[in-house]
């Protein structure tokens, strides 16, 4: 199996948000914390574009190499997890992720952080599968389960897909070919200049 | 005085054993995980999964 990932085609994500409501009602996310957001740029003008985002589980993580105290650890499908018991609520990772997925929950009056909290692709964390810790502490474990993070499967137009990267891909690459207009995705045409949209 | 020295004693021994961060590593080797382990999914789970990836696809 290759490693898990998601992907969000911006040519279908019509910002509605459910997959951030999604996440937040199977994993009983806690007030202010939001493990996945829809980004949305030009808004109201042409040329908007949204897309979903959340942890992209980084093949070569930035908060694993930053992590002072090495809560992180990647399974072997490539989800990046990390442990509540041996985070001490730095916020290092929080600076060197750039898609701003690890977040913290405010523990005192005063502002203080707790730890940290992140997308966990539904994965939940290394407490024993299914049980009622890790679901407190991470959240559902979908993959245990045999299925795929809800944010993506109840995707109403598709547009977030999760799951074997090669299957992804293999979908993702059926649509660029059946549009005929390059790939859609968000910033191609500025990694790629004049190959397409 | 003896009297207040024993409890003095006493309070610093049980101040003193309240001083433990249970479970918790207090070494670390740099990139080395050392929390708990986490379960590995089984091949009929990788299976399911793959099974519904591609159920996205329409």
């Amino acid at each position: 199996m290759a490693r898990m990932k998601f992907l969000c085609d911006a040519e279908r994500c019509i910002e509605c948000n459910a997959c951030v409501t999604a996440c937040k009602n199977e994993n009983e996310v806690p007030w202010g914390i939001n493990r996945r957001r829809v980004v949305t740029i030009n808004d109201g003008k042409p040329g908007e574009r949204s897309i979903s985002v959340a942890c992209m589980h980084c093949s070569d993580a930035p908060c694993m190499a930053v992590c002072p105290v090495d809560v992180f650890y990647q399974t072997d499908e490539g989800v990046v997890l990390h442990s509540k018991d041996l985070c001490i609520g730095c916020g290092y990772c929080f600076y060197a992720c750039p898609f701003g997925a690890p977040q913290f929950p405010q523990v005192g009056n005063f502002g203080s952080r707790g730890k940290m909290d992140k997308c966990t692709f539904c994965a939940g964390g290394p407490e024993t599968d299914k049980s009622d810790v890790e679901f407190k502490k991470y959240g559902r474990n979908r993959l245990a389960e045999g299925k795929l993070p809800l944010c993506a499967e109840m995707c109403s137009t598709k547009a977030l897909l999760a799951g074997d990267g090669d299957v992804v891909s293999d979908i993702y690459r059926e649509r660029v070919v059946s549009r005929g207009f390059g790939s859609g995705a968000w910033g191609w045409g500025r990694a790629y200049p004049g190959q397409g949209a | 005085m003896r009297m207040i020295s024993f409890f003095l004693i006493l309070a610093g021994t049980l101040v003193l054993a309240g001083c433990k961060d249970a479970d918790r590593p207090l070494s670390y080797e740099k990139g080395v995980y050392a929390g708990k382990a986490d379960t590995k999914l089984t091949a009929d789970q990788l299976e399911a999964l793959r099974h519904r990836g591609a159920l996205q696809r329409q």
